[in-house]
């Protein structure tokens, strides 16, 4: 496999909400705006790719029966990381997002990758398998954000898009409106790729 | 024995390495943190029970002791001469415990007011307590130093029907408070 | 197309002519009567309503099925039913726009996307009303003090159930019991009329269409759980029979509970089912934030039906009226047009 197609696949081929169906937790949980769905994806990213590349360049060091257990710390340290950093820095996504920075831990995208690819691939692959996963997951939770987001507020990334007498449908904003919303993208994403391949 | 022996070995490495990164991390953001946690928690709170002061409420603050409690107080000053002080006191509510920062005018002892800064009350029926028709009942009352606790507020005050859970919670705060007032009465609060 | 899981008496079946069409025209003529009385009451504004509905209902159906390939059943009449239903429960006065999008949501999310009509776990109508119900920025659309307050009718325009959540039982004393039995009180276009939904019903269950028993149990339900609400406290609580009179009651033992696809086959599961809705619509009506609970109480029951189904397993059911439903109609009526 070439390190392009190793970037790219997470952007498509194994985009982690929709293709993989994995960590919809917080893709149900926070894509209440597009804002706060790219901010979870931005952290998803930093994370995923730094563990990967630790991971990685320990592959040969951690032995086979203690590997979970060292992903997991290695892991929670950047989700540490990630959220003091957002506390000092971007207080109100760190407020909107709450409880889900902590939660990174357990999103099984990290571990997943941690555990299929960084620990049997190199530090530059690994890299750039975090980085393109980390994307695709940052892109699917925009689009879903923003698709909640202007349908539920009337508005994108905090900005007014719809006309002023719109009144908003705020049930999209609402936990039944994710559930729904995630489900029909899955759908249109499944029968477009089925279209693709007959 | 070779195999448990690297086990062990790699674990401990790897946990004492993240712990010590974790920590100096955590050493590096707490003074940012705090003060992010100070204006964007207490911070609206304080502007607006300590409203009219022209002084930088979030830098002006200072930790006294009284019997031994640790209290963060800010002040208000005009023209450079403190005239108002707040600070936050616990209450029991319905859900949780009930913080309220109470301001009070120093010069003529009285509430300049009450905010509530976090809460854990039911939505739509304990929230009541935290929305401004009835935080705005509690500004201007005048203080009685001289009465015993309980009635040192000059104007009774009715608690929000179907929210008396939440009310007494608040109460209680202020109560808590306003013995905290008397004492930090007798300090030096130039200083 | 995969076989359902259902639950059938043993063999030799006799077919009872029911068709899907058949039972749709049924309930659709059983709900003129109440269409009219809105219509005399609320003049082009309900009958606007209720064109917008059913017309709405049947292109999001057309649209989907032809979207998902599937064979495009509107003349069948299924959608045209849950349009209108919808339509009798809101207001007059609400915009068409909302119409539009409860009726989208009902039948693509609720009933299209579970596979169709008789594989729907819930009746696409109520959930069109629901989703409108819990979205803040509409709900207000839906609150009838405030939808009819630019009507003249000549009777009471306040709807009797806030009154009753605000104030309690002294604040309906105004509203004569026969009033609210001859539809004279305010609420959805159809859902008011009391009478004409009783004579509605009451063709439906003659005709075989629905059983009695889901609206007797109902009815049976609110009775029983606002009687002992009532003889407990009635200083606090309203009488069972004007929670009877009041609100949704009727649309929801007749109409709204009794769709096929929705409600358990069996006849025990029935009554249970029926008896739990009209115990859960009072607790809502006593205890909730909503003025009536009828259209929650109906959805919550609708998730059980599948536990219901498996309360009495095989049981001979008087052949005039299929015990099976729709879906299985229409499969076994594919079958023997085959064969």
């Amino acid at each position: 496999m070439s390190l392009l197609s190793v970037f790219t696949k997470g952007m498509w081929k194994e985009l982690p909400p929709f293709r993989l169906v994995l960590g919809l937790c917080p893709t149900l949980a926070v894509t209440k705006s597009a804002e706060t769905g790219l901010g979870m994806g931005l952290a998803v990213i930093f994370v995923l790719a730094c563990s990967n590349v630790l991971v990685s360049s320990l592959r040969n060091v951690i032995p086979r029966k203690v590997r979970i257990a060292s992903y997991m710390v290695i892991i929670a340290s950047f989700v540490v990381l990630v959220e003091l950093a957002s506390q000092a820095y971007f207080y109100s996504i760190y407020e909107s997002l709450g409880i889900f920075i902590p939660l990174i831990v357990v999103n099984c995208i990290i571990l997943g990758r941690a555990e299929a690819f960084a620990s049997r691939n190199g530090v530059i692959a690994s890299a750039l398998d975090g980085l393109g996963i980390g994307l695709g997951f940052t892109l699917s939770l925009t689009v879903l954000g923003a698709i909640r987001e202007i349908l539920g507020e009337g508005t994108f990334f905090g900005a007014q898009v719809m006309w002023s007498s719109f009144r908003p449908f705020t049930f999209m904003v609402e936990a039944p409106g994710a559930f729904i919303c995630l489900g029909i993208l899955l759908a249109v994403m499944n029968s477009f790729s089925k279209t693709q391949q007959s | 024995m070779k195999e448990a022996t690297q086990m062990i070995v790699v674990l401990v490495l790897i946990c004492t390495l993240c712990g010590i990164a974790l920590s100096g991390f955590r050493e590096m953001t707490a003074e940012r943190i705090e003060n992010q946690i100070l204006i964007n928690v207490q911070g609206p709170g304080v502007k607006r029970v300590l409203e009219g002061s022209q002084n930088d409420l979030i830098a002006d603050r200072k930790k006294i002791k009284i019997d031994g409690q640790e209290i963060l107080l800010f002040m208000g000053k005009k023209e450079g001469k403190p005239w108002a002080i707040a600070y936050e006191t616990l209450g029991k509510g319905f859900g949780g415990d009930i913080k309220v920062m109470v301001g009070y005018d120093i010069d003529n002892d009285k509430l300049t007011g009450i905010q509530i800064v976090s809460h854990k009350e039911t939505p739509g029926v304990g929230s009541k307590v935290t929305e401004d028709p009835y935080t705005q009942r509690f500004s201007g009352i005048d203080i009685d130093l001289e009465a015993a606790p309980g009635k040192r507020l000059a104007k009774k005050i009715d608690a929000i029907s179907g929210a008396t859970y939440s009310s007494k919670g608040v109460y209680e705060a202020i109560g808590k408070s306003l013995e905290l007032y008397i004492k930090i009465k007798k300090q030096d609060l130039t200083k | 197309m995969k076989a359902l899981d259902i639950t059938v008496s043993p063999a030799p079946h006799c077919h009872s002519g029911a068709r899907i069409t058949g039972v749709s025209y049924n309930f659709i003529l059983a709900l003129i009567p109440a269409m009219a009385m809105g219509a005399y009451y609320y003049g082009f504004d309900a009958i606007r309503v209720i064109a917008a509905s059913i017309a709405s209902a049947m292109i999001a159906e057309a649209l989907i099925q032809s979207v998902l390939r599937r064979p495009i059943t509107i003349a069948d009449g299924s959608a045209a039913v849950s349009g209108l239903l919808l339509a009798l429960i809101l207001p007059a006065s609400v915009p068409l726009y909302l119409v539009v999008v409860a009726n989208f949501i009902g039948i693509i999310v609720a009933k299209q996307c579970f596979g169709g009509l008789g594989a729907n776990p819930l009746n696409p109508a109520l959930v069109g009303w629901a989703v409108i119900r819990i979205t803040k920025a509409w709900a207000g659309y839906l609150d009838f003090d405030l939808a009819l307050i630019n009507y003249e009718t000549g009777f009471i325009l306040q709807y009797p159930l806030a009154v009753l959540k605000a104030e309690g039982p002294a604040g309906i004393a105004h509203f004569g019991l026969m009033d609210l039995f001859l539809g004279k009180q305010a609420g959805g276009i159809g859902s008011s009329a009391i009478l004409c939904l009783l004579v509605g019903g009451i063709y439906l269950v003659l005709r075989g269409t629905i059983r009695w028993e889901i609206p007797a149990s109902f009815l049976l339900g609110v009775v029983v759980i606002a009687g002992i609400f009532w003889l407990r406290n009635s200083s606090n609580y309203a009488s069972p029979i004007f929670h009877i009179l009041a609100g949704n009651v009727m649309i929801g033992a007749f109409f709204l509970s009794t769709d096929n696809a929705t409600s358990p086959v069996n006849r025990w599961g029935m009554v249970a089912f029926g008896f739990c809705c009209g115990a859960m619509t009072v607790v809502l009506r006593a205890w909730s934030v909503y003025p009536d609970g009828v259209i929650f109480a109906c959805l919550l029951m609708s998730l059980f039906v599948p536990l219901l189904d498996k309360m009495k397993k095989k049981q001979l059911l008087p052949p005039a009226v299929s015990p099976v439903t729709p879906q299985a109609i229409s499969e076994s009526a594919e079958v023997r047009s085959a064969s």
